[in-house]
Protein backbone atom coordinates (compact mmCIF):
# COMPACT_ATOMS: atom_id res chain seq x y z
CA UNK A 1 0.00 0.00 0.00
CA UNK A 2 1.65 3.13 -0.82
CA UNK A 3 1.34 6.52 0.86
CA UNK A 4 -1.69 7.99 -1.30
CA UNK A 5 -3.72 4.76 -0.78
CA UNK A 6 -2.80 5.24 3.12
CA UNK A 7 -3.90 8.77 2.97
CA UNK A 8 -7.20 7.38 1.39
CA UNK A 9 -7.65 4.85 3.99
CA UNK A 10 -6.92 7.65 6.77
CA UNK A 11 -9.58 10.23 5.62
CA UNK A 12 -11.88 7.30 4.82
CA UNK A 13 -11.84 5.88 8.47
CA UNK A 14 -12.39 9.85 9.54
CA UNK A 15 -15.43 10.05 7.09
CA UNK A 16 -16.92 6.49 9.09
CA UNK A 17 -16.39 7.69 12.35
CA UNK A 18 -18.26 11.44 11.01
CA UNK A 19 -21.09 9.13 9.18
CA UNK A 20 -20.99 7.20 12.39
CA UNK A 21 -22.00 10.37 14.75
CA UNK A 22 -23.81 11.70 12.21
CA UNK A 23 -25.94 8.77 12.13
CA UNK A 24 -26.14 8.66 15.95
CA UNK A 25 -27.33 12.08 15.72
CA UNK A 26 -29.69 11.30 13.31
CA UNK A 27 -31.08 8.50 15.25
CA UNK A 28 -31.15 10.42 18.21
CA UNK A 29 -32.81 13.61 16.84
CA UNK A 30 -35.94 11.22 14.88
CA UNK A 31 -36.29 10.07 18.37
CA UNK A 32 -36.88 13.79 19.51
CA UNK A 33 -38.93 14.38 16.73
CA UNK A 34 -41.12 11.41 17.25
CA UNK A 35 -41.61 12.60 21.12
CA UNK A 36 -42.11 16.08 19.53
CA UNK A 37 -45.24 14.90 17.00
CA UNK A 38 -46.35 12.62 19.95
CA UNK A 39 -46.67 15.83 22.07
CA UNK A 40 -48.31 17.91 19.24
CA UNK A 41 -50.92 14.80 18.78
CA UNK A 42 -51.81 15.30 22.36
CA UNK A 43 -52.27 18.90 22.17
CA UNK A 44 -54.12 18.68 19.13
CA UNK A 45 -56.30 16.18 20.99
CA UNK A 46 -56.72 18.43 23.50
CA UNK A 47 -57.93 21.41 21.48
CA UNK A 48 -60.44 19.44 20.14
CA UNK A 49 -62.04 18.79 23.25
CA UNK A 50 -61.41 22.46 24.37
CA UNK A 51 -63.57 23.01 20.81
CA UNK A 52 -65.78 20.75 21.55
CA UNK A 53 -66.41 22.20 24.99
CA UNK A 54 -67.14 25.46 23.40
CA UNK A 55 -69.22 24.79 20.88
CA UNK A 56 -71.20 23.51 23.88
CA UNK A 57 -71.67 26.24 25.51
CA UNK A 58 -72.09 28.47 22.11
CA UNK A 59 -75.12 25.90 21.54
CA UNK A 60 -76.24 26.29 25.44
CA UNK A 61 -76.45 30.07 24.90
CA UNK A 62 -77.32 30.09 21.60
CA UNK A 63 -80.69 28.39 23.03
CA UNK A 64 -80.64 30.96 25.77
CA UNK A 65 -80.66 34.19 23.39
CA UNK A 66 -83.33 32.78 21.61
CA UNK A 67 -85.63 32.56 24.24
CA UNK A 68 -84.11 35.99 25.54
CA UNK A 69 -85.51 37.46 21.85
CA UNK A 70 -88.64 35.53 22.37
CA UNK A 71 -89.50 37.02 25.63
CA UNK A 72 -88.00 40.43 24.57
CA UNK A 73 -90.54 40.32 21.24
CA UNK A 74 -93.59 38.89 24.17
CA UNK A 75 -92.79 42.09 26.33
CA UNK A 76 -92.47 44.51 23.48
CA UNK A 77 -95.74 42.82 21.84
CA UNK A 78 -97.27 43.82 25.60
CA UNK A 79 -95.82 47.32 25.55
CA UNK A 80 -97.46 47.64 22.28
CA UNK A 81 -100.77 46.59 23.39
CA UNK A 82 -100.60 48.64 26.48
CA UNK A 83 -99.58 52.03 24.42
CA UNK A 84 -102.57 51.10 22.21
CA UNK A 85 -105.20 50.89 25.24
CA UNK A 86 -103.91 53.92 26.62
CA UNK A 87 -104.32 55.47 23.63
CA UNK A 88 -108.04 54.68 23.35
CA UNK A 89 -108.37 55.69 27.01
CA UNK A 90 -107.26 59.14 25.90
CA UNK A 91 -109.76 58.97 23.10
CA UNK A 92 -112.24 58.52 25.67
CA UNK A 93 -111.28 61.19 27.40
CA UNK A 94 -111.27 63.61 24.73
CA UNK A 95 -115.11 62.53 23.77
CA UNK A 96 -116.10 62.85 27.21
CA UNK A 97 -114.30 66.25 26.86
CA UNK A 98 -116.09 67.19 23.71
CA UNK A 99 -119.29 66.49 24.72
CA UNK A 100 -119.06 68.06 28.15
CA UNK A 101 -117.84 71.21 26.58
CA UNK A 102 -121.10 70.91 24.48
CA UNK A 103 -123.33 70.89 27.52
CA UNK B 1 2.46 -19.63 -9.14
CA UNK B 2 -0.22 -17.29 -9.02
CA UNK B 3 -3.27 -17.74 -11.38
CA UNK B 4 -4.06 -14.29 -13.42
CA UNK B 5 -7.31 -13.83 -10.59
CA UNK B 6 -5.21 -13.83 -7.46
CA UNK B 7 -2.88 -11.19 -9.62
CA UNK B 8 -5.58 -8.86 -10.32
CA UNK B 9 -6.96 -9.13 -6.44
CA UNK B 10 -6.38 -6.30 -4.66
CA UNK B 11 -5.72 -6.27 -0.84
CA UNK B 12 -8.82 -5.30 1.85
CA UNK B 13 -7.20 -1.87 2.59
CA UNK B 14 -6.76 -1.23 -1.08
CA UNK B 15 -10.50 -1.97 -1.96
CA UNK B 16 -11.25 0.43 1.45
CA UNK B 17 -9.13 3.00 0.56
CA UNK B 18 -10.83 2.99 -3.31
CA UNK B 19 -13.85 3.29 -1.81
CA UNK B 20 -16.02 6.52 -1.04
CA UNK B 21 -17.91 7.32 1.93
CA UNK B 22 -19.12 10.42 0.37
CA UNK B 23 -22.72 9.78 -0.82
CA UNK B 24 -23.82 8.51 2.45
CA UNK B 25 -22.08 11.21 4.55
CA UNK B 26 -24.25 13.72 1.71
CA UNK B 27 -27.30 11.59 2.47
CA UNK B 28 -27.13 11.39 6.01
CA UNK B 29 -26.42 15.06 6.24
CA UNK B 30 -29.44 16.32 4.06
CA UNK B 31 -31.32 13.61 6.47
CA UNK B 32 -29.80 16.27 9.40
CA UNK B 33 -30.95 19.04 7.73
CA UNK B 34 -34.26 18.07 6.86
CA UNK B 35 -34.58 16.93 10.54
CA UNK B 36 -33.37 20.17 11.49
CA UNK B 37 -36.12 22.20 9.54
CA UNK B 38 -38.52 19.83 10.52
CA UNK B 39 -37.94 20.41 14.36
CA UNK B 40 -38.18 24.06 13.82
CA UNK B 41 -41.86 23.64 12.09
CA UNK B 42 -42.63 21.21 14.81
CA UNK B 43 -41.58 23.86 17.48
CA UNK B 44 -43.77 26.74 15.53
CA UNK B 45 -46.91 24.44 15.33
CA UNK B 46 -46.19 23.77 19.09
CA UNK B 47 -46.26 27.05 19.49
CA UNK B 48 -49.58 27.84 17.72
CA UNK B 49 -50.97 25.85 19.27
CA UNK B 50 -50.11 26.91 22.54
CA UNK B 51 -51.51 30.01 21.53
CA UNK B 52 -54.90 28.49 20.18
CA UNK B 53 -54.88 27.13 23.21
CA UNK B 54 -54.94 30.32 25.23
CA UNK B 55 -57.71 31.80 22.51
CA UNK B 56 -59.64 28.81 23.63
CA UNK B 57 -59.60 30.00 27.25
CA UNK B 58 -60.33 33.22 26.43
CA UNK B 59 -63.18 32.17 24.21
CA UNK B 60 -64.62 30.01 27.12
CA UNK B 61 -63.89 33.12 29.68
CA UNK B 62 -66.33 35.31 27.11
CA UNK B 63 -68.90 32.83 27.11
CA UNK B 64 -69.39 32.72 30.44
CA UNK B 65 -69.07 36.50 30.88
CA UNK B 66 -71.95 36.54 28.01
CA UNK B 67 -74.06 33.62 29.29
CA UNK B 68 -74.25 35.56 33.15
CA UNK B 69 -75.21 38.83 31.01
CA UNK B 70 -78.10 37.13 28.95
CA UNK B 71 -79.43 35.99 32.59
CA UNK B 72 -79.44 39.17 33.87
CA UNK B 73 -81.31 40.55 31.34
CA UNK B 74 -83.87 37.66 31.20
CA UNK B 75 -84.19 38.56 35.04
CA UNK B 76 -84.99 42.24 34.08
CA UNK B 77 -87.07 41.05 31.05
CA UNK B 78 -89.28 39.02 33.69
CA UNK B 79 -89.96 42.32 35.72
CA UNK B 80 -90.25 44.55 32.80
CA UNK B 81 -93.25 42.26 31.82
CA UNK B 82 -94.76 42.36 35.70
CA UNK B 83 -94.67 45.94 35.43
CA UNK B 84 -96.43 45.99 32.05
CA UNK B 85 -98.65 44.25 33.73
CA UNK B 86 -99.28 46.21 36.77
CA UNK B 87 -98.95 49.59 34.56
CA UNK B 88 -102.21 47.49 32.51
CA UNK B 89 -103.92 46.90 35.19
CA UNK B 90 -104.08 50.21 36.24
CA UNK B 91 -105.40 51.40 32.67
CA UNK B 92 -108.05 49.56 32.84
CA UNK B 93 -108.92 51.07 36.07
CA UNK B 94 -109.08 54.02 34.92
CA UNK B 95 -110.97 53.29 32.11
CA UNK B 96 -113.58 51.61 34.33
CA UNK B 97 -113.33 54.79 36.61
CA UNK B 98 -113.81 57.14 33.08
CA UNK B 99 -116.93 54.99 32.03
CA UNK B 100 -118.48 55.53 35.62
CA UNK B 101 -117.44 58.95 36.66
CA UNK B 102 -120.07 61.88 36.34
CA UNK B 103 -119.45 64.50 33.84
CA UNK B 104 -116.85 67.07 35.46
CA UNK B 105 -113.44 67.88 34.00
CA UNK B 106 -111.72 65.47 32.53
CA UNK B 107 -108.00 64.45 34.40
CA UNK B 108 -105.63 64.22 31.37
CA UNK B 109 -104.33 60.14 30.27
CA UNK B 110 -101.02 60.76 28.43
CA UNK B 111 -100.73 58.04 25.98
CA UNK B 112 -97.73 55.96 26.76
CA UNK B 113 -94.56 57.34 26.03
CA UNK B 114 -93.24 56.03 22.55
CA UNK B 115 -91.00 53.88 21.79
CA UNK B 116 -91.69 51.89 24.95
CA UNK B 117 -89.48 48.82 24.60
CA UNK B 118 -86.37 49.30 22.40
CA UNK B 119 -87.39 47.14 19.52
CA UNK B 120 -85.95 43.53 18.68
CA UNK B 121 -83.35 44.77 16.11
CA UNK B 122 -80.95 41.97 16.03
CA UNK B 123 -81.50 38.19 17.05
CA UNK B 124 -79.08 38.35 19.85
CA UNK B 125 -78.74 34.49 18.61
CA UNK B 126 -77.96 35.52 15.24
CA UNK B 127 -74.29 37.45 16.38
CA UNK B 128 -73.03 34.18 17.52
CA UNK B 129 -72.25 33.34 13.79
CA UNK B 130 -72.67 29.74 12.48
CA UNK B 131 -69.55 27.94 12.88
CA UNK B 132 -68.37 24.34 11.22
CA UNK B 133 -68.93 21.17 12.91
CA UNK B 134 -67.09 19.95 15.63
CA UNK B 135 -63.96 18.34 15.16
CA UNK B 136 -63.95 19.21 11.45
CA UNK B 137 -61.85 22.08 12.30
CA UNK B 138 -58.92 20.40 13.91
CA UNK B 139 -56.64 17.96 12.13
CA UNK B 140 -56.72 14.86 14.57
CA UNK B 141 -52.59 13.73 12.88
CA UNK B 142 -49.88 15.35 12.11
CA UNK B 143 -49.56 14.52 8.68
CA UNK B 144 -47.62 17.28 6.77
CA UNK B 145 -46.63 19.73 8.75
CA UNK B 146 -46.56 21.89 6.13
CA UNK B 147 -51.03 21.29 5.64
CA UNK B 148 -51.03 20.96 9.47
CA UNK B 149 -49.83 24.65 9.41
CA UNK B 150 -52.18 25.71 6.81
CA UNK B 151 -55.37 24.14 8.78
CA UNK B 152 -53.73 25.69 12.34
CA UNK B 153 -53.92 29.48 10.23
CA UNK B 154 -57.30 28.96 9.45
CA UNK B 155 -58.29 28.05 13.04
CA UNK B 156 -56.29 30.87 13.99
CA UNK B 157 -59.01 32.90 11.87
CA UNK B 158 -61.78 31.49 12.68
CA UNK B 159 -61.09 31.82 16.57
CA UNK B 160 -60.21 35.42 15.81
CA UNK B 161 -63.99 36.32 13.95
CA UNK B 162 -65.54 34.40 17.24
CA UNK B 163 -63.97 36.53 19.26
CA UNK B 164 -64.96 39.61 17.33
CA UNK B 165 -68.36 38.44 17.59
CA UNK B 166 -68.16 37.70 20.89
CA UNK B 167 -67.28 40.90 21.46
CA UNK B 168 -70.38 42.22 19.40
CA UNK B 169 -72.71 40.39 21.22
CA UNK B 170 -71.18 41.31 24.63
CA UNK B 171 -71.53 45.23 24.05
CA UNK B 172 -74.81 44.57 22.53
CA UNK B 173 -76.02 43.28 25.77
CA UNK B 174 -74.40 45.98 27.43
CA UNK B 175 -76.72 48.58 25.82
CA UNK B 176 -79.73 46.69 26.51
CA UNK B 177 -78.86 46.36 29.60
CA UNK B 178 -79.08 50.25 29.62
CA UNK B 179 -81.87 50.52 27.55
CA UNK B 180 -84.05 48.16 29.73
CA UNK B 181 -82.93 50.02 32.84
CA UNK B 182 -84.21 53.22 31.21
CA UNK B 183 -87.27 52.00 30.23
CA UNK B 184 -87.61 50.39 33.75
CA UNK B 185 -87.64 54.08 34.93
CA UNK B 186 -89.65 55.23 32.39
CA UNK B 187 -92.37 52.31 33.65
CA UNK B 188 -91.48 53.81 37.13
CA UNK B 189 -92.64 57.51 36.26
CA UNK B 190 -95.82 56.34 34.11
CA UNK B 191 -96.69 53.74 36.73
CA UNK B 192 -96.49 57.11 39.55
CA UNK B 193 -98.31 59.43 36.76
CA UNK B 194 -101.10 56.76 36.72
CA UNK B 195 -101.17 56.46 40.49
CA UNK B 196 -101.78 60.46 40.17
CA UNK B 197 -104.48 60.03 37.67
CA UNK B 198 -106.53 57.32 39.55
CA UNK B 199 -106.18 59.75 42.49
CA UNK B 200 -108.01 62.81 40.74
CA UNK B 201 -110.59 60.37 39.53
CA UNK B 202 -111.00 59.30 43.10
CA UNK B 203 -111.50 62.87 44.07
CA UNK B 204 -113.70 64.14 42.14
CA UNK B 205 -116.07 61.21 42.10
CA UNK B 206 -116.07 61.80 46.37
CA UNK B 207 -116.65 65.23 45.42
Amino acid sequence: MNKAEQQRLQRLVASAQEIASLGQRVQEQGGKLDTKEQKILEKLEKLAKKEAKVKQKMLKLDGKLEKLDTKAEKVNKKGAAIKKKSEKIAKKRARLSTSEGGK
Amino acid sequence: MPTRKSKSRKSPARVLASLSLKPAQDALNRLAAGQDQDEKRLDKIEAKLDKQEMKFDKLEGKLDKIETKADKLETKLDKLEKKYDKIEAKYDKIEAKYDRRPPMPVPTVSPLPAPLLVAVTAKLSRLLGARPSVGARFPRSVGQPDELEQALDKVEKELDKDEANFDKLEADLDKREKDYDQLEKDLDNLEAALDGIELDLDRQVVA
